[in-house]
């Protein structure tokens, strides 16, 4: 079931796994899974990947999710793809009831079991296995292409190309929130994460703002020099207004960007920011962030990246196709270790991890990386 | 939808002439290169000289290549420069094979909304494409494919052009062409990064549209920076004018022009001494009169639809307002002498090229324009044939492949169009400098400027 | 000179006359035509925009309240039944053995789903009129506890799961279903159902809840509707299925069949796209049974007889062992008993094609019905002892409940409740009108196309010539006294001559209604109260912002830039307060393809956040599309300046009318 590399990349890939364990430039050795001593952050010890040949409606994935049941979701350039119990793909599509057959993005209503997909037409509800289609001419929703979803208390947040829309799904009532009345200086929206207690919406040329639904007020967090060419400053705000996606986990919150990464501690209100020349980060260009606990795992079209702020592991994949990981500790010296397998392709959409395990999604398939077990073996994969 | 289908000969099986070489497409260090991207064509000989492409890692001017005095933040240096280098595109796609039984090369078009000013320039605009894919598919050679327009006319309410850049998606064009509105174009924007369709935007001069990192565009009409600094230089170095007013229409282009424009005469240490809104259509300025007339401005900046300037140019003087009047391109309008009259004499403002150069390329142009529309073509028309034709020249060489498409319209340094040489910065916004433009006895001066070109070396 | 004198002043004062009489005529005209938009007006009384109050109109002044038995329960030894009594805020305790009533208890808010916990102690109340969930405790006959739901819940179901007690309750209003937990009294979840959801039942073990809901609805109007029964888990609140049912609506009742895996729901096959015309040959309605299986393969099978018909099959159980299941047929006073051995055997021989062609086969309900017990007026629900050795039929109608021995199918008594009610003309017209004597072979009533007297929400082709694709929406009748006159071509000035002569012919197919049943069925109808679209907590509470904002955009006079907008493209020309219609007709610019005029009867407003679809055929599923798919040249009113917030607050503000 899993897709193979190409002949020549195997035979790398396989020359290369008796070295996979060595350290193979700068700083001491450590065992392969040295990643999870000392940090927070995970080690991806193996890929498993998947693509066409194995049933992926499309190459490129856009968003994955693992529900809470555990069934594992993705969202592609040709429909909405459900992971089997005994690992096959089935794919949902515009037939079955999907608006479109692009899906950005992918949320669950814990409560209900319900998915909401963003995709490039209109929200759609998956429930019970049928799919509704929620668009702006048949219901309130501000706009068709919606980039991001967000299920939050009773309310669905759909990040649209005009303005963020939020569906009450107790009164079946939507409001729109875009520069006529919030602090977005812009409409146009990309994602939407969940605080403590707030809103976040990551807007396009708008920073992020927050919004707290118990008062109806905005805060808006702005790239503090105002302009796109520089960062005039590090650390003292977010790394600039284009926003490409916000994440919050325990009391962070990320925003991803095309110029860098920013991370705002909430509890001591201070910004911290990366760029990838003064940084272990590995591109600029980060698609979108994922927060699981402290920690941010991020697409970037160069590989993912992982870091809690302060410790980074990134998988890259180099020019002969294999699997490269860099980690880095303050005061210690860069580890750069090859892998026995890779990502799937080194242009990374979406990320979905737990403390066991990490989906993601790139433009050319969907990679399953599988975590350093407690005794430094590789945990099983345990995809129902 | 509104297809135009421009196929002049038999459509027959798609033969794409070739790929983009390595150094054409122009990747910063880092990026790799797929073996497709090796492979290297020569361009013809026609077009050689006339297209320049970017070298990995190369260093591009930032700040829309305006004079340093107007950069924010200027005398400081800033923790990070972005823009240094050209964002690639490093995802897959440049090895995919053409789309099956293809029997056009499509390329879309989003047009304004049917009403308004934008909708006459849209017009324009769409002439000029027409044009260019006219003549290109009079040219095809045998073997190759027929290009086809498919065109959208605008929606202007709630994010329309963002629907209208998925649909085009799903109608499987290889780029797109357009639009004016800055919101439309941005909402678009957004759109081809996710669908990797590229964009060659012939009509929107906001920086911000190309500030935004995404390697999916090339915008040919010469960035709002270019303008606003000539004009500002023109009005405080020049003219020596230190008290400015701005009027300015409440729409986004306005809002962002007078913002730059503010910034940039405050940098100059000629803060606005007022600023000023008017809705668009307006008759009655009389407040806003009153309220410049109070600030004694020296100069006054204008900005928003020709008409209403023209009209507004024409009440501040019959009100005895003595300042020097500037404004931006679009005075070049019909409309704004007709309303200004005898008022114009001596507005200056700015004109992205010169109109009456004796170029052959333009004399050229202009005549094959005229005998194809019955009309001389504006400034619209003239960079929409620009950008459509680096659209099919980048088609007709990468192929049905969008990916290589991209690397061609993308990657370009220099073009040299019918409107003159265009240079592309790290954000590929064209910062080809503009010249100044006056009014005398109804008839625009073009103020002469030395012809603008790429360094000798790197002309071929 | 006398008669000069005379002659004189007389002229003078007929001139007068003449000349103010035609002058007022004159300017009365033209404060018509201006005012309604409409520049070929002709002349209509002042009466009938002015002096209209809804404080005059019958269904808002005081009426009689009546003992009509809705949902019940049976206690566990089987001694005990519990009624709710809808339309007089109360619970009934009844003895089973002396068909006596014991107690009544005072719940507020329209008792009428009940369900009681595994040891009879709790009684658990759906009080449909005021959205919330009641507690009873049975020793005291008190309600203990109490919950908001969603809009109108109509039934509730008690279970215990391993994640603890768990109630579903459908709220039909709302379109949702909430779970709660039971200690404490909480609603975890509210998930979306279909449309009207409607009636409940849970699996013996708690496993799955089957939730039946009362509307079909259609993705395009020319499209097959389908209606669904929503398969929910209680213990998580996840809804785990949806399974289609096609053609199928008013399915007001559900039930687990114990032992089978089976999930039977009554239903009403609806073949609305077939022309009117066809009524006479049985292709319009028919009445049947859903069979849903666990892997969510569903059958539906007739409930009816060649040139017999059991119409609106509603409230339906099935006997503890799994043998037999009961349905009531409210427009027939029949409960039919089906054989599920029987039933059982004949899908066991069939292959998918029978299946799915069963539905359409009115000779095949021999094969597994067994008896049709006659009952009073408009049985609705239906409730069996544990044992199954009693079953217990609501007659609405006469408020009683029937008592049936089931090894017998005999009636053993009724428990009496009222008296039926037969001195309130308002109760007559709801038995004409909950009764399918007055149609062809019996097939339907007015009910099957309007519950509650509201809308099925779907539109149905009244093409006379039979083409087959010239439909009309069903209109709600709820609030639609003084709206007059009626039928989207605006014919009909009365409810009679709208349900008369014509209508029996076109419809019915069969004779007229007599007169006097005519006059209680408008009587009826008059008094229905428009549909409360709103939830109870808000009913009398001021608009939110984004309310008023939509209400100050539908009396709009100019645009947002000043700009005026023409008197006829005013929401409030047309649609004008109180009833929100000026019962004109105008075009809006909807006209179709097989439509024969541009100009239809403008319906009120009243209640239609809850009658969609919109327009005359029903094309608009939604309001929105009123005015994104469905607006041209901004007929229907002004809307080419709104912003979506705009369009989404007016959408607000027409979901509170």
């Amino acid at each position: 079931m899993k897709t193979q590399n190409s002949p020549s990349k195997r035979a790398i890939a396989a020359a290369l796994s008796l070295l996979a364990l060595l350290p193979l430039t700068r700083g001491s050795a450590r065992p392969a899974t040295a990643g999870a001593e000392g940090s927070p952050i995970s080690t991806i010890v193996r890929f498993e990947n998947f693509g066409e040949k194995d049933g992926l409606p499309s190459h490129k994935v856009h968003s994955v999710l693992r529900a809470k049941d555990g069934r594992l979701w993705l969202g592609t350039n040709n429909g909405l793809c459900l992971r089997e119990a005994d690992g096959r793909f089935r794919t949902y599509g515009t037939k079955d009831g999907l608006s479109h057959p692009t899906v950005l993005g992918i949320a669950e209503d814990t409560r209900t079991g319900d998915l909401w997909l963003a995709t490039m037409q209109g929200l759609t509800r998956m429930s019970g296995g049928k799919l509704t289609a929620f668009t702006q001419t048949n219901s309130g929703l501000p706009n068709n292409v919606v980039y991001g979803v967000s299920v939050i208390g009773d309310t669905v947040w759909a990040a649209t190309a005009a303005g963020t829309g939020a569906l009450d799904l107790k009164n079946n009532s939507w409001k729109i929130y875009d520069q006529s009345n919030s602090a977005m200086n812009e409409p146009w929206c990309y994602s939407v994460a969940q605080g403590d207690g707030v809103v976040y919406l990551g807007v396009w040329a708008g920073g992020v703002v927050e919004f707290d639904p118990r008062t109806g007020l905005f805060k808006a967090y702005r790239d503090p020099d105002g302009d796109f060419q520089i960062q005039l400053t590090p650390d003292s705000g977010p790394v600039v207004d284009v926003t490409s996606g916000v994440a919050y986990d325990a009391g962070i919150l990320w925003q991803s960007t095309y110029f860098g990464l920013s991370r705002y501690d909430t509890s001591r209100a201070t910004w911290r920011t990366w760029v990838q020349d003064k940084s272990p980060l590995l591109s600029n260009f980060i698609n979108t962030v994922f927060a699981h606990g402290k920690v941010a795992w991020l697409a970037t079209d160069r590989g993912a990246s992982v870091t809690d702020g302060t410790n980074w592991v990134n998988y890259s994949v180099d020019e002969n196709g294999r699997g490269i990981v860099r980690t880095y500790r303050p005061g210690e010296e860069t580890q750069v270790r090859t892998m026995t397998t890779a990502l799937a392709d080194g242009f990374v959409t979406a990320i979905w991890a737990d403390d066991h395990e990490a989906w993601i999604a790139t433009s050319n398939g969907l990679s399953h990386g599988i975590f350093a077990g407690p005794s430094g073996s590789p945990a099983v994969a345990s995809n129902p | 939808m509104k297809i135009i289908n421009l196929c002049l000969m038999a459509l027959t099986a798609a033969t794409p002439i070739g790929a983009v070489s390595a150094a054409a497409a122009g990747e910063a260090p880092g990026s790799t290169p797929t073996s497709s991207e090796t492979q290297s064509l020569p361009l013809s000989a026609a077009e050689s000289s006339r297209f320049i492409y970017g070298t990995p890692g190369e260093e591009y001017p930032t700040n829309g290549g305006i004079p340093k005095e107007f950069w924010p933040f200027s005398s400081i240096k800033p923790y990070e420069k972005f823009f240094v280098t050209r964002t690639p595109f490093r995802g897959p796609g440049r090895d995919y094979p053409p789309p099956p039984n293809l029997k056009s090369l499509r390329i879309g078009l989003i047009d304004s909304p049917k009403y308004g000013a934008n909708w006459d320039r849209s017009e324009r605009t769409r002439a000029g494409i027409v044009q260019a894919i006219e003549e290109a598919n009079r040219q095809r050679l045998p073997g190759e494919l027929p290009f086809e327009l498919v065109e959208h006319e605008g929606v202007a309410q709630w994010g329309g052009a963002a629907n209208l850049a998925a649909l085009l998606a799903d109608e499987n064009v290889l780029g797109y062409l357009g639009m004016i509105d800055g919101t439309d174009a941005h909402v678009a924007l957004r759109v081809t990064l996710k669908t990797e369709i590229v964009m060659v935007n012939t009509s929107d001069p906001d920086p911000s549209l190309t500030e935004t990192r995404i390697p999916w565009l090339l915008r040919v009409l010469p960035d709002q920076r270019q303008e606003e600094a000539k004009l500002v230089d023109s009005i405080v170095n020049r003219c020596g004018c230190r008290r400015i007013a701005i009027l300015r229409a409440g729409d986004r282009f306005a809002r962002v022009g007078s913002h730059m424009f503010g910034d940039f005469v405050r940098r100059l240490g000629c803060p606005a001494v007022q600023e000023l809104l008017f809705s668009p259509g307006a008759t009655d300025i009389s407040y806003q009169l009153a309220a410049i007339k109070e600030a004694q401005p020296d100069a006054i900046f204008f900005l928003g639809e020709p008409a209403d300037i023209g009209l507004f140019v024409r009440k501040f003087r019959d009100a005895g307002v003595k300042a020097r009047f500037f404004g931006t391109d679009l005075l070049l309008e019909d409309e704004f002498l007709k309303n200004a009259g005898a008022a114009s004499e001596g507005m200056m403002f700015t004109c992205l090229f010169d109109p009456a150069t004796k170029d052959p390329l333009w004399v050229d142009f202009v005549s094959r324009f005229k005998t194809r529309w019955g009309h001389e073509p504006d400034v619209y028309a003239a960079y929409a044939y620009d950008g459509a034709q680096i659209m099919l020249s980048a088609i007709r060489r990468a192929g049905p492949n969008r990916w290589r498409i991209r690397d061609l319209v993308c990657n370009l340094d220099y073009y040299r169009g019918v409107t003159g040489w265009m240079r592309f910065d790290g954000t590929g916004s064209n910062i080809a400098p503009v010249r100044m433009v006056r009014y005398e006895q109804g008839r625009p001066v073009f103020e002469a400027e030395p012809e603008f070109a790429p360094p000798v070396a790197r002309h071929l | 000179m006398k008669l000069k004198r005379v002659l004189l002043p007389a002229s003078l004062l007929a001139l007068v006359g003449t000349g103010a009489t035609f002058g007022g005529f004159t300017g009365l005209r033209a404060h018509e035509r201006l005012r309604s938009g409409l520049p070929k007006l002709a002349l209509v009384s002042c009466t009938h925009c002015h002096q209209r109050s809804l404080k005059t109109l019958p269904w808002a002044k005081p009426r009689r309240h009546h003992d009509a038995p809705d949902g019940m329960a049976v206690s566990p030894d089987g001694k005990t039944l519990f009624i709710a009594l809808n339309d007089r805020d109360e619970v009934v305790e009844a003895d089973v053995a002396s068909l006596s009533v014991k107690r009544r208890a005072k719940v507020p808010g329209g008792p009428f789903g009940l369900a009681l916990d595994t040891a009879g102690k709790r009684l658990f109340v759906a009080c449909r009129n005021q959205d919330t969930v009641s507690v009873i405790d049975t020793a005291g006959l008190k309600v203990v506890a109490s919950i908001s739901v969603g809009i109108r819940p109509t039934d509730i179901a008690y279970c215990q799961t391993p994640s603890g007690e768990r109630l579903v309750v459908p709220n039909s209003g709302s379109n949702d279903i909430s779970v709660l937990s039971v200690l404490p009294l909480l609603e975890l979840t509210r998930s979306a159902a279909g449309r009207e959801p409607y009636a409940v039942s849970v699996s013996t073990d708690g496993r799955r809840a089957h939730i039946a809901n009362r509307m079909a609805v259609h993705d395009q109007v020319l499209s097959q509707p389908a209606s669904e029964v929503t398969v929910l888990d209680p213990s998580t609140g996840h809804i785990v299925n949806r399974v289609e049912l096609p053609s199928a609506h008013m399915a007001e009742g559900v039930t687990e069949v114990p032992a089978r895996g089976w999930v039977l729901s009554s239903m009403i096959r609806v073949r609305n796209l077939v022309p009117i015309t066809q009524v006479k040959d049985g292709w319009v309605m028919s009445t049947g049974i859903a069979i849903t299986r666990e892997d969510g393969e569903a059958t539906q099978i007739p409930l009816d007889e060649a040139n017999a018909y059991f119409s609106d099959p509603s409230g339906i159980v099935a006997s503890p062992d799994g043998k037999r299941a009961y349905v009531a047929s409210g427009g027939a006073d029949v409960v039919t008993v089906l054989d599920l051995d029987r039933l059982g055997a004949w899908l066991a021989r069939s292959g998918e094609p029978e299946r799915s062609d069963a539905i359409e086969n009115m000779a095949l309900s021999y094969r597994y019905v067994s008896a049709r017990i006659p009952t009073g007026r408009n049985p609705q629900h239906l409730a069996l002892s544990p044992d199954g050795s009693r079953l217990f039929v609501s007659e609405r109608l006469d408020d009683r409940v029937l008592v049936v021995d089931t090894s017998s199918l005999k009636p053993v008594g009724r428990i009496v409740l009222g008296n039926g009610g037969l001195d309130d003309p308002v109760r007559l017209g709801e038995r004409v009108f909950t009764n399918s004597r007055y149609t062809f072979q019996g097939q339907f009533s007015c009910r099957s196309c309007h519950p509650d007297g509201h809308v099925d929400g779907l539109s149905y082709d009244f093409d006379g010539a039979g083409v087959g694709d010239n439909l009309l929406a069903n209109r709600s009748l709820c609030g639609v006294a003084g709206t007059e006159p009626f039928k989207w071509n605006g014919k009909n000035p009365t409810l009679q001559y709208q349900d008369g002569p014509r209508f029996a012919r076109v419809l019915m197919r069969t004779d007229q209604i007599p007169e006097p049943q005519l006059d209680q069925l408008a009587t009826f109808i008059t008094h229905l109260p428009p549909t409360r679209t709103l939830p109870w907590s808000r009913v009398g509470q001021p608009l939110t912002p984004s309310e008023e904002r939509g209400r100050k955009l539908f009396f709009a006079t100019q645009r947002t830039d000043g700009t005026p907008i023409p008197v006829g493209r005013q929401c409030q020309t047309c649609h004008r307060p109180p009833l929100f219609t000026d019962r004109l007709l105008t075009s809006v610019g909807t006209r179709g393809a097989q439509d024969t005029t541009d100009v239809f009867d403008t319906p009120h407003l009243i209640g239609v956040g809850a009658m969609a679809p919109y327009l005359h055929d029903g094309r608009a599923k939604t309001l929105e599309e009123i005015w994104t798919t469905y607006q041209r040249d901004d007929l229907h009113g002004v809307s080419s300046y709104w912003s979506k917030q705009q369009l989404n607050d007016l959408v607000e503000y027409l979901k509170t009318i």
